[in-house]
């Protein structure tokens, strides 16, 4: 046990120091990317798998495209210590993902969620679901429908009677 | 593509974004959006539109009435709210209405409920707007050791229209204190000294002035 604990911190300090060990991601259409480790371990999912010496061969990325993928990988790169910066200038990067303007630019927002979702990316996840959270502010009901492609499953009665058991939220 | 069912992945983390009111009215989006909103970690219970109308009819014959109306119907949404809410946290909880002592049992298991959930700031905003005979919210004496929590809260902000009502006892945790004050009625500062004195961790200590 205490042999395998020192030749695991050993390895993983060659890895910081200089030779970067590069990562095969395979997206579900079958695009692949190769990736340094330590830019791709900022999904805990990975870092996971890195840990458990499960990364050797091509890592599988179920559910996620190699369009999403690539956004991704760009995320890291922006998000490596020292790619950028200031945190100002990641900030505006960051911003053309924190706002969605259009259905296409949701659908982005949508697969995006589903990637940080799966590998576990929190700063990806906080930004999505704050670009989710913004879409949902100012809406109305009808406006929220059409935009998340939903079609309301109440009749008119209990529509109107969720409607006079949350007045507070309508009226103000 | 079906966003909905990605948002419900990570509907926590977008709710607890989102102010009580937006939240709230995306309960008839559909049968599926009907609860997400009570994973809000926000609680505001502000009224801004309610409020302004109790305002602007201020001398009008129905005036008592219609403000008794609103108010206990304030009270059902709060009691409301606190019954359905669903999220683990409850990171803020603001009260704000034309509340005074005699709302006092139903106030106090408010902040008590706000206190279980690990509640960091609390803010009451209490104002009557007419009537004479009536006493400000002052929280029980005999309840101060729940306001020991674990967490401990890090902010209270509590508006006072005449004097502080607080008598003494201890909030290590405290961070934060704001006092908002009427700048006629209120006597002495060194009240709030004692205050300070309670909360040996305090960061920040903000009084207003309030017109």
């Amino acid at each position: 046990m205490s042999t395998a604990a020192t030749a695991d911190a050993s390895s993983s300090g060659d890895t910081t120091e200089g030779s970067v060990r590069l990562l095969t991601l395979q997206s579900e259409d079958g695009e692949v990317f190769e990736v340094k480790e330590t830019i791709a371990t900022q999904s805990v999912t990975i870092k996971g798998m890195v840990d458990d010496d499960c990364a050797t061969s091509t890592i599988p990325v179920c559910n996620v495209t190699g369009r999403t993928l690539a956004m991704v990988i760009e995320w890291w790169n922006k998000h490596e210590i020292g790619a950028v910066s200031n945190e100002k200038e990641l900030k505006e990067w960051e911003s053309q993902f924190d706002t969605i303007d259009d259905k296409s630019d949701r659908d982005d927002v949508y697969d995006l969620l589903m990637a940080a979702n799966y590998l576990n990316i929190p700063t990806l996840l906080d930004c999505c679901t704050s670009a989710v959270a913004e879409a949902i502010k100012g809406k109305s009901t009808d406006e929220m429908r059409e935009f998340f492609d939903i079609k309301s499953d109440f009749d008119e009665k209990e529509e109107d009677a969720l409607r006079k058991e949350n007045q507070w939220a309508f009226e103000n | 593509m079906n966003f909905p069912s990605v948002v419900l992945v990570d509907f926590r983390m977008i709710f607890s974004r989102l102010t009580l009111l937006e939240a709230a009215r995306t309960s008839i989006v559909s049968h599926r959006w009907r609860y997400l909103w009570t994973f809000t970690a926000d609680l505001d219970f502000h009224a801004p539109k309610t409020l302004w109308n109790i305002n602007a009819k201020i001398g009008e014959e129905s005036y008592i009435l219609e403000i008794e109306g609103k108010r206990s119907r304030y009270i059902n949404w709060v009691d409301k709210v606190l019954e359905l809410h669903r999220g683990k946290y409850i990171n803020e909880f603001r009260l704000y209405f034309d509340l005074a002592d005699d709302q006092k049992s139903n106030i106090t298991n408010w902040i008590h409920t706000a206190l279980a959930k690990g509640v960091q700031k609390l803010e009451l905003k209490f104002d009557r707007f007419v009537g004479l005979l009536w006493k400000e919210y002052s929280y029980p004496i005999e309840c101060y050791n729940t306001l020991k929590t674990p967490h401990g809260l890090s902010t209270i902000h509590q508006i006072f229209k005449d004097r502080v009502q607080f008598p003494p006892f201890e909030l290590p945790k405290l961070r934060h204190l704001i006092f908002e004050v009427n700048v006629g009625g209120y006597g002495s500062l060194l009240e709030l000294t004692r205050m300070i004195k309670a909360c040996p961790f305090l960061h920040k200590f903000t009084v207003k002035a309030r017109t």
